[in-house]
């Protein structure tokens, strides 16, 4: 195809200039890139924009990349070309004219008009971007952390400034609810039950900044005596009450700790305290070893040494005492027949918890009276002190024969006499070897294998003599109780017969440790998890952890009892 | 290394990589520390946690920064927003690992809740950043802004010039599609990408009707006017897109960037509090 492109220029003067250039191409290309055969400035024609070829020996135009080709003012993608016709493309006119001969296409090219101040005005009239005046980004920015600032730090501090102090006579005081959310709004998490009326009054406890609430904002209000610094959990390094007792977790007591929290270490003590003699447990219910009273081992001995029941350890108190004898039935007395019962001799104490030492005196004396003396059947035997006794009986017999009223046969006529005659000193010294000897022998019979001590009492026997062997019966003075690492609270076990546990209705020795084993507890109790059917049992249920005697905190369950006393 | 390694697949996914072994290894120390009552802010991996956390989020903070540094060295700003993206995402778990749960109404749960709404932003920015670009260029292809402004402003030119010889009532019509075709404007409409009082619109609306009625020479010029007008009126539809998906790919920012100060302040404020009352 062989085209001729006329440029036409409109100079200032007004005159037109014309360019011709003839191409010899196949196509005529049309746009604002260098490599078109037309070239038109302007950013609305595409770089391609438009194409004319010949297509059955007629020039032909279609679009190329360009949306906008116009010829005779109508939107067009491809039309045949005539003489005459004119194409639009941006702000350029394409006037199609008659070709010369031997040539094609004629084409006279011109820029008809300048849309500069049109876009000027459209720009104007166009705001695009999202960020314009006053409201930049790095503004924003600013005024949120500010309010951040002013949010989080400076009004809670102010609210918690303005708080009132707590005062339950008057409610009218309170702050409003807005302030309250304000000044709380610092707490990391809900109060305890019995801790929530402080509110938002932080200060009450914190009472200096960055400093951990001390021990005084407890005891302001809780007496808790010697309640930490127990030597045993010395190594849980408990220096504050908030050290255990945390607050800001909800909840109903500071006081609830899982089992998980004794353990993390009893369940293996021995990775952390290799030297402990205590078994591991974690839980009651199944990891738990069976108990170990204290159990005396040697008669006589105050010595006390923690055996498993699985060994069915003996205790050798000192005492003869058939359980089963005394729960027979009726039993004859010198009160006449009388039915005895667990708790005829077995009391608990002042708290109910654990059972009170069996008090000869008390428990034993209306049965078992110790007389010594057929004729003198209302005059018993001292008990529970061997030189007492030997006095006792002397100054009995001796008043009763320098008076000559004994009757005994064996003595001395002086001391048979009938009454209102002074005695010799010869006479006197034969009646008071004679109640030595009196004296002697009652205290020999009394010690006898049939005597009255025999009974109930273990004697031993040397070149010296015969001795008691003095029953210790637990708890006495100075002893571990059987459990002594936990409580038992019989009171609170009332529901259930004692013979359920105790089995002393066939125990025929007191050397028997009626102790129930950890499986009839289990009958009952679960361990920490709750269980259906089963007590849940966390290791405090019996492991009381402030327990002076052997944990850091019974100091205040001491003080409540001594009130109570 | 491939031509083009998005910011998701950045050195074989390594941030990614990254990312996941530190997540596993917050929750193996939050789940390893102890019976589950125990665990708390406050304890030894609650502290180690938070600390985590917070220097994470220092460090993101400081992508505002790097991005700006068109000459630094190092790893090259792709890599930055791979880890960017990434580390920030796992901090919506980190921070919970950090409390143990523990969350309520107050200024440390409202530290989280703007970080999470700064997550959140970031996580729509990532979005709009995936899908935007090749919705842009499909929108105008190999065209400048000023191109698609320029044409409409010839279009202007032309129509005005076409009007002059029609009736008024065209005339009016055009000068309502010339003088009330709103380009851009407030955020809304921007975001929008439509105005439902374009003035081409309107044009073009009442210039189909007098076309109908016009008969002769002079229906043909009302035809040919509205063809024009159809061209301005897509040439405005893509100005307007284009508007929408850089207000999209903009607005996202804007609400990342303050929420991210925001958050850093309530960070602040929650390590105060928590050591003022300790």
């Amino acid at each position: 195809m062989r085209a001729r492109i006329s440029y036409v220029t409109v100079k200032r003067s007004g005159t037109r200039a014309v360019r011709d250039v003839v191409l010899d191409v196949e196509v005529v290309r049309i746009g604002r890139g260098t490599d078109n055969e037309v070239q038109l400035a302007g950013l609305s024609v595409a770089l391609e924009h438009a194409a004319i070829h010949l297509r059955q020996g007629r020039p032909w135009v279609e679009t190329v990349r360009g949306d906008d080709l116009r010829v005779g003012g109508s939107v067009v993608s491809a039309r045949a070309l005539a003489p005459g016709d004119v194409l639009r493309i941006g702000a350029h006119e394409l006037r199609v004219r008659r070709p010369a001969a031997g040539e094609d296409l004629a084409l006279e090219v011109e820029q008809i008009e300048s849309s500069q101040a049109a876009s000027v005005e459209l720009a104007e009239r166009t705001r695009l971007g999202i960020h314009r005046g006053a409201i930049t980004r790095r503004r924003l920015a600013w005024a949120a952390a500010l309010a951040s600032v002013a949010l989080f730090l400076l009004l809670p501090w102010w609210s918690q400034r303005n708080a009132p102090s707590f005062d339950p006579r008057h409610p009218e005081h309170e702050s409003s609810a807005g302030a309250r959310v304000l000044a709380s709004s610092w707490s990391s998490g809900p109060l305890s039950a019995a801790h929530a009326h402080f509110g938002d009054r932080c200060a009450a406890c914190h009472t200096t900044g960055f400093e951990q609430v001390g021990d005084d904002a407890c005891t302001a209000c809780h007496s808790v005596g010697a309640h930490t610094g127990e030597p045993s959990h010395a190594g849980l390094r408990i220096s504050r009450c908030a050290d255990c007792h945390q607050e800001h977790r909800g909840g109903q007591m500071l006081a609830q700790f899982p089992d998980s929290t004794c353990s993390q270490c009893h369940g293996n003590l021995r990775a952390s305290h290799p030297e402990t003699q205590l078994l591991d447990a974690s839980d009651f219910a199944d990891a738990h070893a069976e108990f170990r009273p204290a159990i005396l081992t040697e008669a006589g001995s105050t010595q006390q040494k923690r055996l498993s029941l699985e060994g069915s350890p003996r205790e050798q108190s000192g005492l003869r005492f058939p359980h089963q004898k005394h729960l027979a039935g009726p039993l004859k007395s010198p009160r006449g027949e009388v039915t005895l019962h667990c708790g005829s001799c077995h009391r608990t104490d002042a708290r109910g918890e654990i059972m009170q030492a069996i008090d000869f005196e008390r428990d034993c004396r209306s049965c078992h009276l110790l007389s010594f003396d057929e004729r003198a059947p209302d005059r018993h035997a001292v008990h529970g002190a061997p030189a007492a006794l030997q006095d006792d009986l002397f100054e009995f017999y001796a008043t009763r024969a320098l008076r000559g009223e004994e009757m005994d046969e064996s003595a001395p006529l002086a001391a048979r006499r009938r009454p209102g005659r002074e005695l010799s000193p010869q006479e006197k010294a034969g009646v008071i070897r004679w109640v030595g000897e009196k004296t002697a022998r009652v205290q020999r019979l009394l010690l006898s294998e049939e005597g009255a001590c025999a009974t109930c009492h273990v004697l031993t026997r040397d070149e010296t003599g015969v001795t008691v062997v003095p029953a210790r019966l637990i708890p006495f003075s100075g002893s571990e109780r059987w459990m002594g690492k936990a409580i038992f609270h019989h009171q609170s076990h009332a529901a259930v017969a004692c013979e359920s546990c105790h089995a002393a209705r066939t125990s025929a020795s007191a050397t028997d440790v009626l102790l129930p084993g950890i499986a009839r507890c289990r009958e009952c109790h679960g361990g920490g998890t709750p269980r259906l059917g089963k007590l849940t049992s966390p290791c405090t249920s019996c492991h009381d952890f402030h327990r002076q005697r052997f944990g850091v905190m019974r100091a205040v369950d001491a003080a409540k009892a001594e009130a109570g006393s | 290394m491939a031509v083009h390694e998005s910011f998701w697949s950045y050195a074989r996914f390594r941030w990614l990589k990254i990312s996941v072994a530190l997540l596993a290894a917050a929750s193996a120390a939050y789940l390893l520390s102890g019976p589950a009552r125990d665990r708390s802010g406050d304890t030894a991996v609650g502290y180690a946690l938070g600390t985590l956390a917070a220097a994470l989020m220092l460090w993101l903070s400081w992508f505002g920064v790097r991005k700006r540094s068109y000459h630094a060295a190092g790893a090259p700003l792709r890599g930055w927003l791979s880890a960017h993206i990434y580390l920030g995402a796992i901090l919506i778990l980190i921070v919970p690992l950090h409390c143990a749960f523990q969350f309520g109404a107050n200024i440390h749960t409202a530290a989280y809740v703007l970080m999470v709404a700064v997550i959140v932003s970031g996580t729509a920015g990532v979005a709009y950043y995936t899908a935007i670009p090749e919705r842009m260029t499909e929108n105008r292809p190999g065209e400048k802004l000023a191109a698609l402004l320029e044409h409409i402003a010839e279009i202007d030119v032309e129509c005005r010039n076409m009007a002059e010889a029609l009736p008024d009532s065209i005339a009016r019509a055009v000068r309502v599609s010339i003088e009330e075709t709103r380009l851009g404007g407030g955020l809304l409409r921007q975001i929008s990408g439509t105005d439902p009082r374009c003035g081409t619109a309107r044009a073009l609306a009442s210039l189909s009707e007098e076309a109908a009625r016009m008969e002769g020479p002079r229906r043909g010029e009302v035809q040919r006017l509205l063809e024009i007008l159809s061209v301005k009126r897509s040439l405005v539809a893509r100005v307007r897109k284009d508007a929408r998906y850089k207000g999209l790919l903009d607005l996202w920012l804007t609400f990342h960037v303050p929420l991210a100060m925001a958050s850093l302040v309530a960070v602040a404020a929650h390590v105060f509090v928590v050591f003022y009352y300790r």
